[in-house]
């Protein structure tokens, strides 16, 4: 356990037939740091698709007039987002055993009584990562600031940081950056929509090079100077050149599946994520979301964090020219 | 009118760095990485000051400045990066690099110090 860690939060989809034991699961959820979304429909499959940044479901073993009938739903949701652990609640007496090959499509089978017992699971499975506070709110902040000098006239709402288990590519384009430290070596990647980037864009950014609205090299552009910025700030602030790199050599391919919208760093581990949604303040109040994530996937020693003291070449602001 | 050469890969910056210095009546010229700076201040002797990214592939910013250092090549150079590890700015002090802005870059807190520089 390190000092001063940043109580992360995680995304949980709920399924669950029972109003009864709804508050019940709320309440866990709620002590637990899981935000539960509520899906009342028996369409649950489509409603999955809207959501790209869960970090696990819960599921009754019962739904609607189905007895049952979650545990197939289960195995199918399994089959399509593996990477998501499914917590089924039992509804069947506790004689009643499963068939052993249903059973894979679960991360454990619990019982509303004893729902306090997920605890430990939610720890292996979601918060299996810990993350320094002070890392975690410089990441916000120089970020928020980087989207501020590319961005005109938008107000930027950041959510609660919070860790995802889904592989899911959001929006149409993506950036990756290597990223590695003493206590570090993985990668940051940034997504975000095509649509609205470029009409929310400071114009002295952009003016002469937005000569063709079909032109998508303008955004990846710019994205990749917003990449390039949060990572030189966050590496100025947290990296410091008189500790070692990590010495980690390992290297493990990525994968992208562009038809399924899926990237694997080759983990299982959760992606600390962080989601900035920008909104015009005026005008037609244009917006999009821009999701930030951390994938320490090869070497992550929390314990070896430390912030950069300033020194006195920090007295200059960023963009301030600084003569020698 | 002076001349000055806006060094990066990223043609945002280029663009947004271009913009201003034409707004206050600089003459500009760009290049995408350190080999086409490189061959730039060779070629122009228009040239009065140069802004450069640290870095860019093909040749980084800092490698650009010791070669123009070594061809004898006094031209005024400013890094402007994200970088401000304190290794990177001695080496660039040692290759005779004028000054640093850690980006982002704000015109008008830097506009006097490079109209300094260009007259």
């Amino acid at each position: 356990m390190i000092e001063n860690s940043f109580p992360t939060e995680s995304k949980v989809l709920v399924y669950d037939c029972s109003l009864e034991h709804e508050n019940q699961i709320k309440e866990f959820c709620d002590n637990s740091h899981l935000i539960a979304v509520k899906s009342t429909s028996s369409k649950i499959l489509d409603i999955l698709k809207s959501y790209v940044d869960l970090g696990a479901i819960f599921l009754s073993e019962d739904i609607e007039s189905t007895p049952g009938g979650g545990v197939d739903l289960g195995r199918e949701i399994h089959r399509i987002r593996p990477e998501l652990p499914i917590f089924l609640r039992r509804c069947s007496p506790l004689t009643q055993t499963f068939d052993e090959q249903l059973l894979k499509s679960f991360c454990t089978i619990y019982d509303i009584d004893n729902i306090n017992n997920l605890q430990e699971v939610i720890e292996q499975h979601i918060f299996c990562a810990e993350y320094p506070n002070a890392l975690v709110r410089g990441i916000e902040e120089i970020t928020r600031d980087t989207l501020y000098h590319f961005f005109d006239d938008v107000e930027i709402e950041v959510a609660t940081p919070y860790v995802v288990k889904d592989r899911i590519i959001y929006g149409e384009l993506f950036s990756l950056m290597s990223v590695e430290s003493y206590w570090c070596k993985g990668y940051m990647m940034m997504q975000l929509p095509e649509d609205n980037v470029l009409a929310l864009t400071k114009t002295e950014k952009i003016s002469g090079l937005y000569t063709d609205t079909d032109n998508f090299r303008v955004i990846n552009d710019i994205l990749s100077e917003i990449t390039n910025m949060s990572w030189g700030g966050i590496k100025n602030r947290f990296v410091s050149e008189e500790k070692p790199l990590s010495n980690v050599t390992t290297q493990v391919p990525i994968i992208v599946n562009h038809k399924n919208k899926y990237i694997s760093f080759g983990t299982n581990a959760p992606q600390l994520c962080f989601k900035y949604t920008l909104r015009e303040k005026s005008g037609e109040r244009k917006s999009f979301s821009l999701f930030h994530k951390f994938i320490f996937n090869l070497y992550w020693q929390p314990e070896r964090f430390s912030e950069n003291q300033p020194t006195v070449n920090d007295l200059v602001n960023a963009g301030e020219l600084d003569f020698f | 009118m002076a001349k000055v050469l806006v060094v990066d890969d990223s043609s945002t910056v280029r663009n947004e760095v271009s913009s201003f210095l034409a707004s206050n009546g600089i003459d500009v010229d760009t290049a995408v990485d350190g080999v086409d700076g490189l061959a730039k201040i060779q070629r122009d002797p228009n040239l009065k000051l140069v802004i450069c990214d640290v870095n860019m592939p093909n040749m980084d910013g800092l490698t650009m400045v010791e070669k123009v250092k070594a061809l004898g090549k006094t031209i005024p150079i400013i890094m402007l990066t994200t970088e401000s590890n304190p290794s990177m700015k001695q080496r660039g002090k040692d290759a005779g690099v004028k000054g640093w802005i850690v980006k982002p870059f704000n015109g008008s807190a830097a506009i006097e110090g490079i109209k300094k520089l260009i007259s």
